[in-house]
């Protein structure tokens, strides 16, 4: 499952759009979803990127092993407009505090430092991205997440020699469409590394069977959990819940599953 | 292979960081102030991060050389190790630095010179004293690189009493070829049967090729260590070992060899749990493993088995440059 998060309606637009999401919520929050998108858009600003990706980290269910996405529009001294990039260095102007996304994702995409400011930037002093959110975002998302999976995509939408002022609506929807498909791949790069780890953390074979059928403490059900992946992994055609049967309490089970190793070495 | 370089503020105009960006110019260079911000942060996965490692150049300041745990020697009073890096090119699933870092990214400090002030102030206090590479990352590896190896071994010639351990399952070593060889350093190899190095070696050369590269060695005049450490279970492993040593003492020759040592696979239980998350379908970790006192290890039915093996290593090499490792 990918999370995107948008400050603006003018940014979700093209998004909603291609992958055909699905309103669910307007308030507090506009959350958009498909099967494996979620999108929510935040508003302008950190501490609005921050409340958000929170926000969707709950309404999602807290998955741990979600890729997580902001897309937004962001002024650079000399890059085109129009020129997206990930973030390899975010950096909050305010409190200098910086984060590093890992560049794991098999992309094509340039990759830029990025300056989370406060108020919109006209001067453009620094070679850097300058954005809004992306700060927010980060620490939002890495706390939900693990960093490789957290990715900012920025879009330059002003320069020095095209103001912000002049910046519309349009113009924001028209520089999203142009990047489409280089976000697309960003995403799908992202769900193939969440998809890796979901399976990671799949629930070994035969457990709900355990669960459903004998009583097991929570404690006794961890264990169980673990004794069965791993069983599993040894001995990938055994049918363990077969075998138990003259096992009456829970705690007889989880003894013979242990046994089982001992046979390993013979 | 390297795409990204992240550079300490510290060490972005030292000499030797100018060298190492020339040897990636492709490479995007992103600017960090302490090497930790990137290395350190919790939310960080090693598996993922394994795909793609960035190399960190940085300065260490302190801690540059630090007494080895105990039973990490070969005949040696005072063994100290030193790691000019940390983290390894290779992806060996059984290896504690996947437990131990959170991050897979390869530092690399290029402070030499204070790795170097650090060994001479031990050396004043002990001129024998044994000194180990390799243990936070692989000594050789990255040798085209970093040239660690060149360097450290430059200031060792003017301590011929103290003995210096390159451990590494590389085959770069072409810079010890170059030059002389040195008494008082051990080429020492880690060496598991072709069998389990092409399951568990991820990335490494083979066999075949680290024995190549042992051969040119010792013929170079070097001396050479065995590392059979770790001892990794699977069917039949007395067999693939007993063929691993008639392989390697077929083509090395014992005097060339200053020191064996063989152990069973173990890790500190903290260490095993986290490698157990990230790689929950490994066979390794799924085996028959139990704590003895923190550290997982096999169960006792394999120390005897084990034995077996120290037995048939013994066949080939005398007692006296035999070091084995317990849990």
């Amino acid at each position: 499952m990918i999370h995107i998060v948008t400050a603006l309606q003018h940014e979700a637009r093209p998004l909603i759009d291609f992958y055909s999401l699905k309103s669910v919520q307007n308030n507090p929050y506009q959350i958009y979803r498909n099967e494996n998108i979620h999108l929510i858009v935040s508003g302008v600003g950190k501490k609005n990127s921050f409340d958000a990706a929170i926000y969707l980290h709950d309404f999602s269910g807290k998955n741990r092993n979600c890729g997580w996405l902001n897309i937004g529009i962001g002024g650079h001294s000399k890059r085109n407009i129009g020129a997206g990039a990930l973030a390899h260095k975010i950096t909050d102007q305010t409190t200098g505090k910086n984060w590093y996304p890992p560049r794991i994702l098999k992309t094509n995409c340039s990759s830029e430092c990025i300056l989370t400011v406060e108020k919109i930037e006209t001067n453009y002093y620094d070679s850097v991205l300058y954005d809004m959110e992306s700060s927010g975002f980060y620490e939002a998302a890495s706390s939900c997440s693990t960093s490789e999976l957290v990715q900012c995509f920025k879009i330059v939408s002003d320069n020095l020699s095209f103001s912000s002022k002049k910046v519309s609506g349009a113009l924001v929807r028209s520089l999203v469409e142009q990047n489409l498909k280089l976000i697309d791949s960003i995403v799908r790069e992202l769900s193939k590394l969440s998809s890796n780890l979901d399976v990671l953390d799949a629930k070994p074979k035969e457990l709900d069977q355990f669960l459903e059928r004998r009583h097991f403490t929570v404690t006794e059900s961890h264990q169980l959990r673990r004794l069965l992946s791993r069983l599993g992994i040894l001995f990938p055609e055994e049918k363990w819940f077969d075998r138990i049967s003259h096992c009456k309490k829970s705690g007889e089970i989880l003894t013979y599953l242990e046994h089982q190793f001992e046979t390993v070495y013979t | 292979m390297i795409e990204t370089i992240y550079i300490e503020e510290a060490v972005s105009d030292h000499p030797r960081t100018k060298e190492i960006l020339g040897r990636f110019p492709k490479a995007t260079r992103i600017p960090c102030e302490r090497y930790g911000e990137v290395f350190n942060p919790k939310a960080q996965n090693f598996r993922l991060q394994k795909q793609k490692p960035a190399l960190i150049l940085a300065q260490k300041f302190d801690h540059f050389v630090l007494e080895a745990p105990s039973g990490y020697g070969i005949g040696g009073t005072h063994n100290y190790y030193f790691s000019h890096m940390l983290n390894c090119i290779y992806d060996c699933r059984y290896c504690f630095l996947q437990g131990m870092f959170r991050s897979a990214n390869l530092v690399c400090f290029v402070n030499y010179e204070d790795f170097e002030t650090a060994i001479e102030q031990k050396i004043e206090q002990h001129q024998d004293a044994h000194f180990f590479s390799g243990y936070d990352c692989d000594s050789l590896a990255l040798e085209p690189v970093t040239q660690f190896s060149d360097s450290i071994l430059n200031f060792f010639t003017h301590h011929p009493k103290s003995i210096l351990e390159l451990r590494t399952k590389s085959i770069q070593i072409k810079s010890l070829l170059k030059r002389a060889p040195l008494q008082n350093c051990v080429v020492a190899f880690s060496l598991t049967p072709d069998e389990t190095a092409k399951k568990l070696e991820h990335s490494a050369p083979s066999l075949e090729r680290r024995l190549d590269a042992m051969n040119q060695l010792q013929e170079k005049g070097w001396k050479l260590g065995l590392r059979f450490d770790p001892v990794i279970y699977e069917e039949n492993f007395e067999k693939q070992y007993e063929e691993l040593f008639k392989d390697i003492f077929q083509k090395i020759k014992i005097e060339n060899i200053h020191s064996v040592s063989l152990g069973p696979f173990r890790l500190p239980k903290d260490l095993y749990e986290r490698m157990y998350r990230l790689y929950p379908n490994e066979k390794l970790f799924a085996g028959p493993l139990e704590e003895h006192g923190g550290m997982i290890s096999y169960k006792q039915e394999f120390e005897k088995r084990l034995k077996k093996i120290a037995d048939q290593l013994l066949e080939f090499i005398p007692k006296s440059i035999f070091f084995p490792c317990h849990t």
